[in-house]
Parts: structure tokens; sequence; C-alpha cells
């Protein structure tokens, strides 16, 4: 065990650093920060100790380190736009993401493992197919064109809920299901799999043959024994989650960090930009490092081999 | 486990079976495999249809996609009597029906171009990587690992700020955000094939690495790629008409269904036409590629053949 976690560890340390060479070379390929910052008609001379004051005329590797070294301290920079730290700009915002997140992440599962494990068991029947068409029109269709409909027809039409802005728990739901059917095809379609897969193997015959009723049979033994793959998709589903949450954010005006991206991409404020994709990788990085430990743990398995 | 001197053997009894099945082609079994469920015959028809949309020329059209006419903007279409403008007009007062059918035609050549483009990537470094093993993999892998840390969207998102939003930077950003999934899964599938008895066979008689790589292991999975390819299509379909509604795809006056959606999100209570038909073009294209690529991996699934499942 102790190996594996090591081993796993070297990976989630390689990856971080790829993730902050990629986000740092990022804002080095948006061009000369300090044309970005003192505007197109600024003095060579004051250019000159602009990067002299930031560390910019250093040689890139050490500018690298001095990045690391500095975001490692929560020192992300300075926003261009809003005269704050990026840091401080985020601390606001996560919260927001973090509970429409959290939000459809719990409804994703709450309709998604239901149905892909009913789908399973009464395979070839309605619900199954049900189930498919589901998730076929959850991939179709676009989520801001999804998002838009709702709007139009929750928002406008029947005037059940708010079309926009966090201040309630009614502003939460909306976007929270959109979100949740960025995520349902795959949570459904991988349950359902996941579930076929184990009740065709022999511990099932066994265990059903042994007169164990039917419930204990899928709670004992089926379910416990897909709870692995779903797992393994948690992973992906952050990466999902976040590329959903900056539509799902900028229709709903959800004060979050994925609408954050947006505004602050259209404002050309890239330090800003940075430091949100920096967080929102490293998030997904750790949460992958965290799903491995945990399928490690479950699944003696995976460490012997 | 058979060892290479047996191998021979191996495959003639595997051929001999093989003669007695009756003798059907492997393109024309494929095909009816394909062509028997209902749902990759809707796939192909639907696609076919959308490509001849793409294929029409702006003169056939019944106006000009990009004429601008204000006194008719938001005008509703046949549901309302207006049979001028069968599907309404949108804010500019462009008509909607020309604008539909010329929208498929950049909507295909952005995902096309960039599916080919993260393809070509992606199985080049999957099967070096698969191939070769050692410190060549472990490289690609983590590259693969990092690539895919960053959310889609985010990551389109940060490099069209950089490279400004044109056409040749939307193709890129989508194939980069593309050739990770089909690395992995080629570097799978070549791990898999490189120990199988035809690649021993072919280093036994003296084959080039190019010639192995190429003559006989890209054959041989050949198909998951094709059915991944058409999966990605279909996504990167969803990731253009995300980038486009967010302001950053194609300019005006190209015309994609993503970017008329983004025109007519700001009048969606007054015209919900303007977002709507665009919309489930595109719910129907990605729907129909998905039942392409569900026929496709089916038809090619050599499991059916071998009568394992």
């Amino acid at each position: 065990m102790r190996q594996y976690v090591f081993r796993r560890l070297g990976r989630l340390v390689l990856a971080l650093l790829g993730v902050t060479l990629i986000t740092f070379l990022l804002l080095r390929l948006t061009g000369d920060p300090a044309r970005v910052v003192l505007g197109q008609l600024a003095s060579d001379e004051a250019i000159q100790q602009f990067n002299r004051e930031h560390g910019l005329d250093r040689p890139w590797p050490e500018q690298y380190v001095a990045f690391l070294w500095k975001a490692l301290q929560g020192d992300l920079g300075q926003s261009l736009r809003y005269e704050q730290s990026n840091f401080s700009i985020l601390l606001e915002r996560v919260p927001a993401t973090l509970r429409l997140a959290g939000a459809s992440l719990i409804l994703t599962f709450v309709i998604g493992l239901p149905l892909g494990i009913i789908a399973a068991l009464r395979r070839d029947t309605t619900v199954d197919y049900l189930a498919r068409g589901l998730v076929l029109l959850a991939q179709g269709i676009p989520n801001f064109f999804l998002a838009i409909l709702l709007i139009l027809f929750f928002g406008v039409y029947l005037g059940w809920l708010p079309t926009g802005g966090s201040d309630s728990f009614k502003h939460l739901i909306l976007p929270a299901f959109v979100l949740s059917f960025v995520q349902l095809p795959l949570t459904v379609r991988v349950t359902r799999s996941a579930v076929l897969d184990i009740i065709g193997q022999s511990y099932i015959r066994t265990a059903r043959s042994k007169g164990l009723p039917e419930r204990l049979v899928l709670v004992r033994h089926v379910l416990r024994n897909a709870a692995l793959p779903i797992l393994t998709i948690l992973g992906v589903q952050v990466a999902l989650l976040m590329s959903g949450a900056v539509v799902t954010e900028t229709v709903f005006s959800w004060p979050g960090i994925g609408r954050l991206i947006v505004s602050a991409i259209l404002a050309r404020d890239f330090p800003l930009v940075q430091s949100i994709v920096f967080v929102i990788a490293m998030a997904v990085v750790v949460v992958n490092f965290l799903v491995d430990i945990l399928y490690g743990i479950l699944d003696p398995r995976i460490i012997l081999n | 486990m058979a060892s290479s001197t047996h191998a021979s053997s191996l495959i003639n009894s595997d051929a001999d079976q093989r003669q007695a099945a009756p003798e059907i082609p492997l393109w024309q079994r494929r095909w009816r495999s394909f062509w028997g469920s209902y749902s990759s015959r809707i796939g192909l028809i639907v696609t076919a249809i959308i490509f001849l949309m793409a294929l029409v020329p702006t003169s056939w059209l019944p106006y000009n996609p990009t004429e601008v006419n204000l006194a008719i903007a938001n005008q509703p279409g046949a549901w309302a009597g207006e049979w001028s403008h069968p599907l309404g007009t949108d804010f500019l007062g462009r008509d909607m029906l020309s604008r539909t059918i010329h929208g498929a035609r950049l909507t295909l050549i952005i995902s096309g171009s960039a599916v080919v483009l993260a393809t070509v990537v992606g199985v080049l470094l999957g099967m070096v990587a698969g191939f070769y093993g050692h410190w060549v993999d472990e490289f690609i892998s983590w590259l693969i690992d990092i690539q895919l840390a960053f959310p889609v969207i985010v990551l389109a998102l940060a490099i069209i700020a950089i490279l400004g939003g044109s056409l040749t930077s939307l193709i890129i950003v989508l194939a980069i955000t593309s050739w990770a999934t089909m690395a992995r899964l080629v570097r799978g599938q070549i791990l898999s094939a490189r120990n199988e008895v035809y690649v021993e066979a072919a280093e036994a008689i003296g084959a080039t690495t190019y010639s192995i790589l190429v003559k006989h292991l890209l054959p041989n999975i050949f198909s998951p790629i094709l059915a991944v390819a058409t999966f990605e299509m279909s996504r990167l379909v969803l990731t253009e008409s995300a980038l486009s509604f967010l302001g950053l795809g194609v300019a005006p006056p190209q015309v994609t269904w993503g970017g008329m959606i983004g025109d007519g999100r700001a009048y969606v209570y007054d015209a919900w036409w303007t977002a709507t038909v665009p919309g489930l073009m595109i719910a129907i294209l990605v729907i129909a590629f998905n039942f392409l690529g569900d026929g496709l991996r089916d038809a090619f699934d050599p499991n059916i053949w071998t009568g394992r499942k």
C-alpha cells in the first residue's frame, strides 16, 4: 500500500509540475506583460523598469521557479482589471462554484445511479429504453441550449423559477439541473454497463443459488463491486463539471469562477485567466489523485498489480 | 500460452474454421451488421442529409444568408403564416432557413478538420508510446495526463484568448482538446496488440518498425479509431457551439450553428426560433453521429464474428 501511495504521489507531483508549466507558458504566450499592463504607448524605460521590478528580465526557467514558489504561498499575482490580488478574487468566487457543482453532483448521482442500475437489471425493457433515450438526449442537447429552453419554460412562461442570479435556493435549481445534465450520460452509461458486467459473473449465480434474497444480492454483491468503475469516472466528472460550469454560470449569471474566466478573457485580464486555469487544473489533478488512492483502498487487486 | 513455434499451426486451424463458415466477404458482413440496426441506419441517413446541406451552393439558397434587412428583423416563420421566410428571420432580418442550411458547412468543416488533426496526432503519439514503451511511453502518458487535467472549455477559452478567434485557431483549439482521448485509446490498443502472434511473425521475417506499425498494427486498430473519431466529432460540434455561444467562435459574417444560437440568445424572449432552430440542428447532428459511431463500433467489433458475443 505504501509503495502504491508513493508511486501515485510521484505521479501527482509530475502532473502538478506539468500543469503549472502549461499555465505559466499560457501567460507568457499572450505577449509582453509589461505592454499589456502599461499600454502600447509606454516608454522603453518604463517597460524596462516594469520588467526589472517583476523579475521579467530574468531567464524564464528562473521565472518559472519564482512563479511556482509564489503560487505555493498563495500569491497568484495581481488582476489587471480589478486591482486586487487574483487569490482574493478567487476566494470570493470559488464558494459559488462549489455550491453549484456540489448540488449538481448530488443531483447527478441521485438521478443517474438508480437509473443506471434499474436499466441494467431490467435490460431491454421500457425502463432501459427510457434510460438510453435520456442518455442520448443529454448527449445531444448543447447545455446552454437546454438552459435557454428551461429559462423560457420555467422562468418566463410559468414564472416559477428565477432566470438568473444566486440569492436563494430557488436560484440554484435550474443551473444545478442543467449542469447535472452534462454529467448524466457518462454516469448512467458507466453504472449500467458496470452492473450488467457484474450480474453476469459466477459469484452472483452462487449468491442466488445459496438462497440469498435478491435485495441482498444486489446490495452486498452487485452494488459493492459496481462502485469501483463508478468511482473511477469521478475524476473525469470534475473536469466535465468545470467545462459545464463555464457555460451554465454564464447563462444563469451565477457569480462563480466559470463566469469569471469568461469575463476575464473578454477583458484580456490574462493574469486572472492564468490563475483561474491554474486553480481548476490543480483541482482536477488532486481529485484524480484522491480517486486513485481510494481505489487502491477499495480494491486490493490494483495495488498487487 | 502458445509459443512462437506453435504459432503457424494455430493460424492454420483458425483459417480452417473460417473456411467452414459460409463465404461472405468481410466488408459485406460489416455492412449487413451496420445496416441491420435501425439506429445506425437513421444515423447514416441524417448525417448524409446534413452533409448535403453543407454542399448546397450559396446561390441555390432562397436568400443570401448574410443579407441584412432590418425592416423584417425577428420575424416569425411558417407557424405564424409567414411563408416568405419559413423559419423566420433573426435580429438582423437575415433568413433563418438559408442560414441554417449554410451554417451546416462551417459547422462540419470546423469539427471535421479538428477531428482529422486530432486523430493524426493522437494516433501517432499513441502508437509511438504503446510500441516503444519505457521513457517514451512515460513521457507521452505524462502529456496525456496533463492534457486531461484541463477542462476542455477552460483550456479552449484560454488558448483562444491568446491566438484570437479565427477559423484556424478554432480548429487548432478543438484539436488540442481532442488528441489525448485518441492517443490514450491507441496506446492501449497497441499495448495489447504488441504481443500478438502476427506482430511476432512480422518481426521474425525481418519487417521494419515502420512496416509493423503501419501495415500490421494500424489496420488492426482501425475500427476503434474510426468509432472514437465519430464520437469525438459529435463532442467537438458541441464544444464549438459552446465557444460560439460564449462569443469566442468564428467572427461574423461566417455562419455556424453555434454562432447562430449565440446571436439568438439575447432575443430568446421575443424570437425563440432564432436560438431554437440551430439548437435543434446541433442536437440532431450530435445524436446522428452517436448512432453512426455505435453502428460502426458494432459492425467492426471482431467479437461479433467469432461468436464470443
